[in-house]
């Protein structure tokens, strides 16, 4: 008979036994498998968000505060101003991934009745506008105060659209689709009362809403209605133009940029800040991490937490293991004497018992990866829920950065990784039951004989 | 006709104190020896290293004139002795077929049923036979090994008086008509009187007595 006619037998008869180490190679390779899918996951993430959003910096213009002779301090705020080549300079800088140069205006629109504010009037009804390449990059967007719940983000090939609140599309009847024309305004403030600057009208802008927006923080300001956040215009950059509030490649509200490594953030600002072309004086940067070290913590302590577990799990289940299989080679002392007695070389003994032992193995590596499936999606749901990674891609870009990705693609191990993992086990287990077996067929056959008698 | 000799062969556990002195004998084919003496006097292991599963300190140990130590112990188990246990030591996961095919490409149901096991004896599970069965299915493997020498270590040790005479006369059988070398360690004097060689250990050194 040979060794796996008789491997066949015992794996048949000793059903017990065989369903033992079937579960017990199941559960650490379920959990093995779920444990490097999480922590493979969160190194994606990292990874990704490292590379994407990453961090980002701010061009502003500062805040000139003049004293008069009376004492009295009056604060101008000033405009940047950078042209598409001073844009094109800092570009170069480093890995900067996008840049959004932002203007600010304001309109109004025959068809549309801003929610009125402090001292509204006709003439003063009208809603801010901001205009940049890609809204989805704003900051009140990134922060959440503003969701989009209906439409598409406004980006840079997007032409004369907007995005409104839901208050304002609800009091006039908008809809996304829906087209309004704006005209140019300015409001000044004249004995304590508001007013258009510009009264005869000469620009005007038909434009398409492309998405409607909701705020998520209550706005009790007391602002004129052009403060109102609800009667905020954000619109594609072309709008302002079109309105001639301002000229086509010149921004002056301010200008945001977006790198790729926020561990190069400070090289790439210090670079910046070289450039002789733009006015140092009367501009500043600001920096702006926060949404990378705000997820970097959280998966610094799940990539620790997983790598403790991993660390765990692999030592309890090799112990374990292997303690199970000595354990169960041993208990086949008798079997062994019996056949080295009968003239089976050790070889061949050794064969039977590594046979059995990795036909069940390969078996639960199989039924393992259909449980580690279920279970990291499980984990999933718990673990990376609460985690937003706002990746800038075209897609997010549209649909705006918050909207939580799906981490199904993190979590599915890379099939080289899981035959790896597997081919380590196999090895242990392989390791064990050979090692185990060794100790045994050390011996002469007549001190395992004496044993068993 | 001769088919094993152990020339002057000593043999001690620690190194010290000899179990066995000198001890030197023949073994034909067609005969039954049976080796007698009193506990610990080293007849178990003057078995064992006939059958190959220690080695001695000292001697040599020949099968059809070659020493098998040069020739190979485990080769010797394989192709030239065959065990019969007191305790039978029967693959417990296997039918008596399965355990009789261990050792042999021959058909075992033959073999087993010459043996007094039937059909349906010879497919149960080997512990769900009594110990008469069982012991039966240990020499139903020795024989299908088509070894020359039988080794028997106390093989009527745990049976009845009756079984025990059944199980005798089938060594008997397996030397005289199977023409087989069949060496039974045994305190049984009844066994003993059935045997064509008694050999009598005694502090280490053997005694001879030809029926």
């Amino acid at each position: 008979m040979n060794l796996k006619k008789r491997a066949m037998l015992y794996l048949l008869r000793k059903r017990g036994k065989t369903i033992s180490i079937f579960i017990l190679v199941l559960v650490v390779a379920t959990f093995l498998i779920s444990s490097f899918s999480i922590l493979n996951a969160s190194e994606n993430l990292s990874r990704d968000i490292r590379t994407s959003l990453g961090a980002a910096f701010y061009l502003r213009a500062n805040t000139a505060v003049s004293v008069d002779e009376n004492g009295e301090s009056t604060i101008t705020e000033n405009h940047i101003n950078v042209s598409e080549n001073d844009i094109k300079s800092i570009m170069n800088c480093g890995e900067i991934k996008y840049y959004n140069p932002i203007n600010y205006g304001f309109a109004k629109s025959d068809e549309i009745s801003f929610i009125p504010g402090k001292g509204d009037s006709k003439e003063s009804n009208m809603g801010k506008v901001t205009a940049f390449s890609y809204s989805a990059l704003a900051t009140d967007f990134t922060d959440e105060v503003l969701t989009l719940t209906e439409g598409k983000h406004i980006t840079v090939s997007d032409k004369k659209q907007i995005l409104i609140s839901e208050q304002l599309a609800q009091l006039n009847h908008l809809s996304v689709g829906d087209t309004v024309t704006l005209t140019h305004a300015k409001l000044v403030e004249k004995n304590g009362e508001y007013a258009d600057e510009i009264k005869e009208k000469t620009a005007f802008c038909t434009v398409t809403v492309s998405g409607i927006y909701k705020l998520n923080l209550e706005d009790t300001s007391i602002t004129p209605t052009a403060g109102v956040a609800e009667n905020q215009i954000y619109a594609s950059s072309d709008v302002l133009n079109e309105l001639a509030e301002s000229k086509s490649g010149v921004y002056t509200g301010e200008v945001d940029f977006y790198i790729t490594d926020p561990a190069k953030l400070s090289q790439t600002v210090a670079n910046v800040q070289q450039l002789q072309s733009i006015d140092w004086t009367t501009h500043f940067i600001r920096i702006n991490d926060f949404q990378y070290s705000k997820i970097s913590d959280q998966l610094s302590s799940l990539g620790n937490l997983m790598k403790i577990l991993l660390v765990c799990v692999s030592i309890v289940s090799t112990a374990v293991l292997t303690l199970l299989l000595t354990m169960r080679i041993r208990s086949r002392l008798q079997e062994a004497g019996v056949l080295l007695a009968a003239g089976i070389s050790k070889r061949e003994i050794v064969g039977q018992f590594l046979l059995e032992v990795l036909s069940v193995t390969i078996a639960a590596f199989f039924v393992s990866y259909a449980a580690s499936c279920c279970l990291t999606h499980t984990i999933d749901s718990s673990l990376f829920a609460g985690i937003n990674p706002n990746l800038i891609n075209e897609q997010t870009l549209q649909r705006g950065l918050n909207t939580t990705v799906k981490m199904v693609s993190y979590l599915n191990l890379p099939a080289i990784k899981v035959v790896v993992i597997y081919l380590c086990q196999l090895a242990v287990v392989a390791a064990s039951t050979f090692v185990s077996s060794i100790m045994i067929m050390r011996l002469k056959p007549k001190e395992i004989l004496s044993k068993m008698s | 006709m001769c088919i094993m000799e152990v020339c002057n062969i000593k043999y001690s556990y620690d190194g010290r104190k000899p179990v066995l002195k000198k001890v030197s004998a023949k073994f034909e084919l067609g005969k039954i020896y049976t080796i007698l003496g009193p506990s610990g006097c080293g007849k178990t292991t003057l078995l064992s290293l006939l059958g190959a599963l220690d080695s001695p300190t000292d001697g040599q140990i020949l099968f059809r004139g070659e020493d098998i130590e040069k020739t190979g112990l485990a080769a010797h188990r394989k192709n030239n002795v065959a065990f019969i246990f007191q305790s039978y030591n029967l693959i417990d996961y296997m039918t008596p077929a399965e355990n009789v095919a261990l050792t042999s490409k021959l058909p075992p149901l033959p073999i087993l049923e010459r043996l007094g096991l039937t059909k349906e004896e010879a497919r149960r599970n080997v512990l769900k036979l009594s110990g008469g069965q069982q012991q039966r299915v240990a020499i139903a493997r020795a024989l299908a090994s088509d070894a020359d020498v039988i080794l028997a270590d106390e093989p009527t040790g745990n049976l009845d008086e009756d079984t025990a005479a059944e199980i005798t006369d089938i060594l008997k059988e397996c030397a005289h008509q199977m023409n087989k070398c069949v060496v039974i360690v045994t305190h049984s004097n009844d066994l003993a009187k059935q045997a064509d060689v008694v050999l009598r250990l005694k502090k280490g050194e053997l005694q001879t007595k030809v029926r």
